[in-house]
């Protein structure tokens, strides 16, 4: 699974979704993502990784994608602790 | 039909503030996941963890698995919630929400 695919799957979860992907190992299965989406809101940090493991499941259980490793904000969340998110 | 001992599964997870299901014990450790997650939660307040051995008991395993959809361990639950693995109790710790979560406040 090519990188841009990625972020267009997960930027399905809700339309301002801010996805960044990076391919760990060059092998386009082993991802770190960042994901900052307002469906988090209130959400536990492990419901809003389940959320992401649901989309991609058929990814990984095909071991299309083979290991993901993620960090989850709100946009409140990701703003207190980082630079303002580029427009894309 | 849910496996017979997600009910076990869940009792035990109640039973104490912090309770992580593991490989080894929070003394004995037998993965770096599982030791590094009974670190951080002592480093975040944790006074008594209680540690189940996932490799002891192989049908409380497949139970739990079964009960949070998880699919590693170790597993850690505080106040009988599901918090999640390794990675999330440590990001959680670096974001200073595991801290709160233990301590209640």
């Amino acid at each position: 699974m090519t990188p841009e695919q990625l972020k267009t799957k997960i930027k399905g979860l809700h339309p301002e979704t801010h996805v960044e992907v990076t391919d760990l190992t060059g092998t386009q299965d082993h991802y770190q993502v960042l994901v900052v989406s307002p469906v988090f809101q209130g959400k536990l940090m492990v419901e809003q990784h389940k959320m992401i493991m649901g989309i991609l499941k058929s990814e990984i259980d095909s071991e299309e994608v083979h290991a993901l490793s993620m960090k989850t904000y709100t946009p409140e969340q990701y703003k207190k602790t980082n630079p303002p998110l580029g427009k894309e | 039909m849910s496996h017979p001992l997600v009910p076990e599964v869940k009792k035990y997870a109640e039973s104490n503030d912090v309770v992580i299901y593991m490989k080894g014990s929070p003394e004995f450790p037998m993965c770096g996941f599982s030791a590094k997650a009974v670190s951080v939660l002592k480093a975040a307040g944790a006074k008594s963890i209680s540690g189940f051995d996932v490799l002891s008991d192989d049908d409380m395993w497949t139970a739990l698995e079964e009960l949070t959809e998880w699919p590693t361990v170790p597993q850690i639950f505080i106040k009988g919630k599901f918090i999640g693995g390794c990675d999330i109790v440590t990001e959680m710790y670096e974001r200073g929400e595991l801290q709160s979560l233990i301590s209640g406040s």
